[in-house]
C-alpha cells in the first residue's frame, strides 16, 4: 500500500503503473523541435530575425509531405540548429527563440 | 432422387470445409491457434452451427485473381445457439489468403449482421485477418465501410461481441471498436492502427507487436479490450458467461430472469470488509459479492482503470449492472480512464434495459497537469451525461466518501437516481473536511494563537457536523440511512418496485454526448 495525496486528504491505496509512469509537467521551452523525423528541405529564418506567430520557419519533408513548420508565437530567433538537407530525428531541436 | 448429385454436393462441401487446405490449417494449429471452424464449434452448443454462404466466391478479376479460388471467401458465417439461445456468428479463416477481407467476404459479414438485427439475436465476430485484400483495391475498403455502417446500425439493438484471435490491424480494428465487448487472448490477439514496421520507418521508434498491441496492452493500458483470457477456450467460456447474463436484444428483459439465490456465506457479512478508518482501503468487489445472487459477478474491463469496478451480476434473479469506486486502487478517484470505463458501461446497460446499481466511495477527481491537459473535463462529463440520460432503474448506495463533484457524478439524486441509500459511515459533503475547514475558518485559523491546533479543532468540528449521511438525508437527497447488513434487502425491494419504471424520452433525434 502506498499513499495518494488528494485534495480531501491522504489515502492508503495501490498506485497503478499508468499513474506511476506519468511524466511530470515541464514548462515548455522556447524550442521548436521535430514532431516526426524527416529531412530539412528549406530553412526560412536566420538568427536574430523577428518572427510573428504563424510565420514559416522551415520546410520538413516527412510522411511524403513537405510540411511547413510555423512559429507558434511572436519572438526573436536565438539559434537555428538545422541546415538544408539535414535529416532530423523525432524531437530534434530545429529553431530556438529568445 | 439423383444420388450422384447428392454425392457431388458431399464432395464439394468436404473440399470447401478444408478452407485454405490441410497444410494451411495445420500451420494455424502449429501457431497455437484454433482454426475458424474449430473456434465456432468450441463456442457454440455442440452440433448447433448451420453454415451459410459456404459457396460464396470473390468477384475480383485483377492481378490474376480470376484464376484464384478463395474458399468461402475467407470467412465462415452462420447461425447457432449458445445455451439454447440463438446467435449469429462469423469467423475469419486465416488459412484462406490470411483471412484477408475482400468485398464478398465483407458482404457475408454484413449479411449475417442483417440477420442478427432482423431476428434480434446477438452477433459474435471472430477476427483473424491480415487486413484488406489489396488485389481488390477500394472494394476491400468499401467492405470495411459497410461493416462499420452495420455495426453502428446494430448498436443498442443487439449485443455485438468481437473476439480478436489473431491479427486485426489498420482499418479492421474499427469494427471491434464499434461493438459492445471486445475479447482478447494472451499472445494470440494483436490490434493496432499502424504496425511496428510503419512506426519504425516513420518515427524511428522500435517496438514489438506484443508490446504495441498485444492482448495485455489492450486489456490494461488502452481499454480497447473488455475481457482478457489466457487461452481461446477460456475466452469462449467468458463469452458464454456474458451471454447468459445480458438480454439478447433491446426488446428483451424479464424472460432472462433466473431463480434468486442468496450470496455465498463468506461474503454475507459485508461489514467485516470495511475498515473503521475512512482513509484505509478495502476491496469493493467483496461488497458487490456480498450483495449479488450467489456472489456471482462478471467484471468488465477488469484490468483497465482499476480504480473503478464495473460488471454484471444478478439481484433477486434479475440482471443488473454494477458500478463501484474501488478504494483499493488510487483511492477510487475518478480520472480519465475510469470515466470512460464507467460511461461506456452505463450506456450499454441503458440501451439494453439493465438496471444500474452504484456503490460509492469517492474521494474526488485525480489532480494533475496530465489529467487536466488530457481532458478530464470532457471525459468526466461522459459519466454525468450517461447517468443523466439513463432511464433504467438507478439505485445508489453511498458507502463512505461522497465529496464534491464526485458526489454529484456517482448517480446522485440530482441526476435522477430512483433510490439513494447511505450507510451510517457515509460522508456526504461539498468537499473533504480538511479543505472545507481551511476555507471556511481561514480567518480563525490564521488569527489563532496556535493555528495548527485551531485547524485540527475546526476540521474535527466540520467532520462532526457535515461528514455524515444525515445532512443529505435531512434534505431528502438520501432516501434512507441503512445498516450495511440490509443493503441487499433494500436493493431487492427497490428493484422490485422499479420493474415497471418507464420514462418517456424527450423528442429528439439524438443527444450530443461529450464523446
Amino acid at each position: 500500500m502506498e499513499v495518494l495525496r488528494l485534495e480531501s486528504g491522504d489515502y492508503q491505496t495501490q498506485l497503478t503503473m499508468k499513474f506511476l509512469k506519468r511524466k511530470p509537467y515541464q514548462k515548455p521551452q522556447n524550442i521548436v523541435s521535430a514532431a516526426i523525423p524527416g529531412t530539412i528541405m528549406e530553412v526560412l529564418v536566420k538568427e536574430g530575425q523577428q518572427v510573428r506567430r504563424g510565420d514559416a520557419l522551415c520546410i520538413l519533408d516527412s510522411m511524403k509531405m513537405n510540411n511547413t513548420i510555423c512559429a507558434s508565437d511572436h519572438g526573436v530567433v536565438k539559434k537555428v540548429y538545422i541546415v538544408v538537407g539535414q535529416s532530423v530525428g523525432k524531437d530534434a531541436p530545429m529553431v530556438e527563440f529568445e | 432422387m439423383n444420388k450422384e448429385k447428392i454425392e457431388a454436393l458431399k464432395e464439394r462441401t468436404k473440399q470447401l470445409l478444408l478452407g485454405g487446405g490441410e497444410a494451411a490449417l495445420q500451420k494455424q494449429r502449429d501457431a497455437g491457434k484454433m482454426t475458424a471452424r474449430e473456434r465456432i464449434d468450441a463456442l457454440l452448443d455442440p452440433d448447433s452451427f448451420q453454415e451459410l454462404g459456404l459457396f460464396v466466391k470473390h468477384q475480383c478479376h485483377d492481378f490474376g485473381m480470376d484464376k484464384k479460388e478463395m474458399t468461402a471467401d475467407g470467412v465462415v458465417t452462420g447461425i447457432g445457439t449458445i445455451e439454447g439461445r440463438p446467435v449469429c456468428v462469423y469467423a475469419q479463416d486465416f488459412s484462406v489468403a490470411g483471412g484477408s477481407l475482400g468485398l464478398s467476404h465483407a458482404r457475408k459479414i454484413t449479411k449475417i449482421m442483417d440477420i442478427a438485427m432482423d431476428m434480434k439475436v446477438p452477433c459474435i465476430g471472430i477476427n483473424d485477418s491480415g487486413g484488406a485484400r489489396i488485389q481488390e483495391g477500394i472494394n476491400a475498403l468499401a467492405g470495411y465501410g459497410e461493416i462499420f455502417y452495420h455495426n453502428t446500425a446494430a448498436s443498442g439493438v443487439i449485443p455485438q461481441i468481437s473476439v480478436i484471435l489473431g491479427p486485426c490491424a489498420g482499418g479492421a480494428v474499427y469494427s471491434p471498436a464499434l461493438t459492445d465487448f471486445v475479447f482478447v487472448v494472451d499472445k494470440v490477439s494483436k490490434m493496432f492502427i499502424t504496425g511496428p514496421e510503419v512506426i519504425k520507418t516513420v518515427l524511428g521508434e522500435e517496438i514489438g507487436m506484443e508490446e504495441l498491441g498485444g492482448a495485455r496492452v489492450h486489456a490494461e493500458t488502452t481499454g480497447n479490450a473488455h475481457f482478457f483470457a489466457n487461452s481461446e477456450l477460456e475466452c469462449f467460456a467468458q463469452i458464454r458467461k456474458l451471454l447468459s447474463l445480458i438480454p439478447h436484444s433491446n426488446e428483451k428483459q424479464t424472460e432472462d430472469r433466473r431463480p434468486a439465490c442468496e450470496p455465498k456465506a463468506e461474503y454475507a457479512d459485508i461489514c467485516k470488509f470495511v475498515p473503521d478508518d475512512p482513509r484505509q482501503p478495502f476491496d469493493v468487489r467483496n461488497i458487490v459479492l456480498g450483495v449479488l445472487d450467489d456472489s456471482d459477478f462478471l467484471e468488465v474491463h477488469q484490468g483497465f482503470a482499476q480504480n473503478a469496478v464495473v460488471g454484471f451480476g444478478r439481484l433477486n434473479g434479475q440482471t443488473v449492472g454494477v458500478i463501484a469506486n474501488q478504494p483499493m486502487v488510487l483511492a477510487g478517484v475518478l480520472d480519465i480512464d475510469s470515466s470512460d470505463k464507467i460511461a461506456r458501461f452505463i450506456r450499454y446497460c441503458d440501451s439494453f434495459n439493465i438496471p444500474l446499481i452504484t456503490f460509492e466511495d469517492m474521494p474526488g477527481y485525480l489532480p494533475g497537469v496530465d489529467q487536466e491537459h488530457a481532458g478530464i473535463i470532457r471525459h468526466g462529463a461522459k459519466v454525468l451525461y450517461a447517468y443523466c440520460e439513463a432511464t433504467v432503474p438507478k439505485l445508489t448506495v453511498i458507502m463512505r466518501k461522497a465529496y464534491g463533484g464526485g458526489y454529484i457524478a456517482m448517480c446522485s439524486r440530482h441526476m435522477k437516481a430512483d433510490f439513494v441509500y447511505a450507510w451510517p459511515t457515509a460522508e456526504i459533503a461539498v468537499m473533504g473536511p480538511v479543505g472545507a475547514a481551511n476555507i471556511i475558518f481561514r480567518k480563525e485559523i490564521k488569527e489563532a494563537a496556535d493555528p495548527v491546533a485551531m485547524r485540527e479543532q475546526k476540521i474535527e468540528e466540520y467532520k462532526d457536523k457535515f461528514a455524515n449521511p444525515y445532512v443529505a438525508a435531512g434534505y431528502g437527497y438520501v432516501d434512507a440511512v441503512i445498516n450495511p447488513d440490509d443493503t441487499r434487502k433494500y436493493l431487492i425491494q427497490a428493484l422490485t418496485i422499479a420493474q415497471n419504471k418507464h420514462v418517456e424520452p424527450r423528442k429528439k433525434k439524438h443527444g450530443n454526448p461529450p464523446f
